[in-house]
């Protein structure tokens, strides 16, 4: 069964009289236990596709399933764990305080909550900056506070946009680690990044997209099978497909 | 329900921490005391009989910064979850927008009623140290200034999903503290005009606010006798219609937004 489930996905941008297209006609699907790389230069749509599976942005047109439910069902969010672009938690809580306080949005007991908070804490790095505030935190401490949050209520998905913004390089380690732990104990994970070495060593399979269509869909084995690295095939398809536009526009 | 009280309860208590962190609660109690103390301060030079004009100062002080108070604490709600992108992670939660805008005004009613009855108590405490003290009415003054701070929360969630954070915050206090005056011009200019006039300038005069019919501080400050219950019951019941229609133009206007 597909975990994530996208068809005929249209999201545009009213801007006066005129209407632009961040995602056009797109379609995909992620299945239990992959982790799959969301890829495209800025402005491809990755981060419109994921606001519009979150329920953030209305589509035009098209629909996407959460765990087979439509998006615009709370139920589906029941399951899902999810890290937006580089958010500014409250910077008069603590991370502890942020996390008690996702933690009981996601409906979870005061106990759950206290036995979840301090393993999070330890899992993403942030345990010795806890109880500090979260307006003294770095940029990428603060990532990592955002990946605790998303991880409170033990999602069995994971959607995760930009998830490597701000950190640094034992930081993005550290996240590689964790993406493939939570990958062992059972979890989905959907990420869009621009590190693609990050993508290469933690993905099965990739989506890539260019002005908001979905220009390739290949396996990460397929991808070192027949291409010198991730970034090559990157480069070549996002240009093939700019070309082939200019051509077509011509 | 039981989901909508829990997410209330989160969202207070973390918006009650996030008030007394930023000080500003201390800084309205602090002005508050030094507004009443000025006042008091003429008794230093010899002038006497100045006690209307220290408990006039005292509530005015008291009334004017909770209206401030509560003008920014409602209109910035929605707009630092929308600019810090909080309300990602916060909607990506099983709960629906109407629910969060709910919580949303309840927690900025919470916390401005805290600081009302904070500053009240301290206003309280400071005067009865000057031997002043105020009459039975005076708790008729604090029920009817907490339904005047419901109806601004309110009004300043629906106000903030509606404008900008800094337009929001500007018409929720002019409309606040200048609806006695919008009020009084209207009932003047009623009965001038043709029926028509009329008609527009009685809808207008329903469906504009009417913050200023909740202040009781002068009845308070010249020791009148308590306002019939009747009266109290009527504006209790006015200020939740009110709150709750103001809260579901709100939950209509935000239910839709792209974000």
């Amino acid at each position: 069964m597909d975990i994530i489930r996208v068809e005929n996905l249209c999201v545009h941008y009213a801007n006066g009289r005129a209407s632009h297209c961040a995602v056009d006609n797109l379609s995909f699907g992620v299945r239990a236990g992959e982790i799959v790389g969301f890829l495209g230069n800025n402005g491809a749509g990755k981060s419109s596709t994921i606001k519009a599976l979150m329920g953030f942005q209305k589509p035009s047109s098209g629909s996407a399933f959460l765990f087979g439910e439509n998006i615009n069902a709370v139920a589906s969010r029941q399951r899902v764990g999810f890290l937006p672009e580089t958010a500014l938690y409250s910077p008069y809580l603590t991370p502890r305080e942020t996390l008690r306080q996702y933690g009981e949005l996601s409906g979870l007991s005061l106990s759950e909550i206290t036995a979840v908070t301090d393993a999070v804490l330890e899992k993403t790095g942030v345990r010795s900056k806890a109880d500090v505030l979260n307006r003294t935190l770095s940029k990428g401490m603060l990532q990592r506070v955002g990946l605790a949050q998303a991880l409170m209520n033990r999602p069995e998905l994971l959607i995760l946009d930009e998830v490597s913004s701000g950190l640094d390089p034992i930081g993005r380690r550290d996240l590689r680690t964790l993406l493939l732990a939570e990958r062992e104990r059972g979890a989905t994970i959907f990420f869009s990044s621009h590190q693609l070495s990050e993508v290469e060593s933690v993905c099965d399979r990739i989506l890539i997209l260019n002005h908001g269509r979905l220009i390739a869909e290949r396996t990460i084995k397929d991808i070192r099978a027949t291409e010198p690295s991730l970034e090559d095939y990157f480069v070549r398809v996002v240009s093939d497909s700019m070309s082939a536009e200019t051509g077509v526009s011509r | 329900m039981k989901q909508t009280l829990v997410i209330c309860k989160s969202l207070i208590r973390t918006g009650l921490l996030e008030t007394f962190r930023r000080k500003e609660a201390w800084v309205v109690i602090f002005l508050t005391i030094l507004m009443t103390f000025g006042a008091y301060t003429f008794t230093f030079f010899g002038v006497s009989g100045l006690d209307i004009f220290v408990k006039d100062m005292a509530l005015t002080a008291v009334g004017l910064f909770t209206t401030i108070i509560g003008s920014v604490i409602a209109t910035r709600q929605i707009p630092d979850d929308i600019s810090r992108r909080t309300i990602f992670p916060i909607l990506s939660r099983p709960i629906t927008r109407d629910q969060y805008v709910v919580a949303r005004a309840v927690a900025a009613f919470v916390m401005t009623a805290l600081c009302f009855v904070m500053m009240t108590t301290v206003v309280t405490l400071l005067l009865a140290a000057l031997k002043l003290t105020f009459g039975l009415i005076f708790l008729q003054y604090i029920w009817l200034k907490l339904m005047a701070v419901m109806w601004l929360s309110a009004f300043g969630v629906f106000l903030s999903v509606t404008l900008s954070q800094s337009a929001a915050f500007t018409m929720c206090f002019m409309l606040a503290v200048g609806s006695g005056a919008f009020s009084r011009t209207l009932l003047l200019t009623v009965g001038e005009g043709n029926p028509a006039v009329n008609w527009v300038i009685t809808f207008l005069y329903g469906f504009l606010p009417h913050y200023a019919l909740f202040d009781t501080t002068g009845k308070v400050i010249y020791g009148w006798k308590p306002i019939p219950a009747m009266v109290v019951v009527s504006l209790t019941i006015y200020a939740i219609t009110i709150s709750a229609f103001w809260l579901y133009l709100a939950t209509r206007k935000f239910r839709g937004q792209s974000l």
